[in-house]
């Protein structure tokens, strides 16, 4: 007479849920948790099963893992760096020219603000950086002057002493200092 | 060894650098120049921008 329970345990057999040696051959929950409790506790999961597989160790596996691709300038989801909700996953998935018809105006989240707010202000504040219409304070700046170069002319004057020395001036008051240098 | 010209008023004087040669007393008077810049910042004078048609 066939066992009605085999295929069953052929299965289970067959795959992870090897039950342990003389346990019996009906699974019950209280027999599967104390398996689960005793087997050895498994590393934790990597990001990519890829690089652990190619990686020597686990140290390796981690250095290998590609960080997230940062947003765009302007572009903060949800104050993360990268669209990791499954609702703009789906909305990156498609072209640009139709993420925007398909993009809701406003949804709220769990924080309580969309992520139109985070982008907004993160608008504001890159324009202010660079906003040409503001008299540029000390910060500005020198920021403007860390990143690009700035050509003044002066007028100097250059000649030679007794001594065979070149002593050049310059002025950037016409008519104010420079000459020789005590 | 270039020379930068600070008097005690505060007003912006001007700057001095020598050398064996030519080309090698205006690289000094180059950095004196860029010191004293960097210093007191560029005189209003030099920084006019004119929007001309």
């Amino acid at each position: 007479m066939p066992d009605p329970n085999g295929a069953v345990r052929r299965v289970r057999s067959a795959g992870r849920m090897l039950p342990p040696q003389g346990a019996t051959a009906t699974w019950s929950s209280s027999a599967f948790k104390q398996h689960q409790a005793a087997r050895p506790r498994t590393e934790p999961r990597l990001r990519c099963r890829r690089n652990k597989r190619s990686a020597p160790n686990e140290e390796e596996a981690r250095r290998r893992v590609r960080p997230r691709k940062l947003a765009r300038i302007g572009q903060v989801h949800n104050g993360r760096d990268g669209p990791q909700h499954r609702q703009a996953r789906c909305r990156m998935a498609w072209p640009a020219r139709l993420r925007l018809a398909t993009r809701p105006v406003a949804r709220q989240n769990r924080s309580g603000f969309s992520s139109e707010v985070y982008r907004a202000v993160t608008v504001l504040y890159l324009s202010q950086v660079v906003d040409p219409c503001q008299p540029p304070c000390h910060d500005q700046e020198t920021v403007a002057m860390s990143v690009r170069a700035r050509t003044v002319h002066v007028p100097y004057t250059i000649e030679q002493d007794e001594d065979g020395v070149w002593c050049a001036s310059a002025q950037l008051r016409p008519g104010v200092g420079g000459g020789r240098r005590r | 060894m270039f020379g930068v010209h600070l008097p005690s008023s505060g007003q912006v004087l001007g700057a001095v650098g020598d050398g064996e040669t030519r080309e090698a007393a205006l690289d000094d008077l180059r950095d004196a120049l860029q010191a004293l810049i960097a210093e007191v910042g560029i005189p209003d004078e030099l920084t006019l921008t004119l929007n001309v048609a």
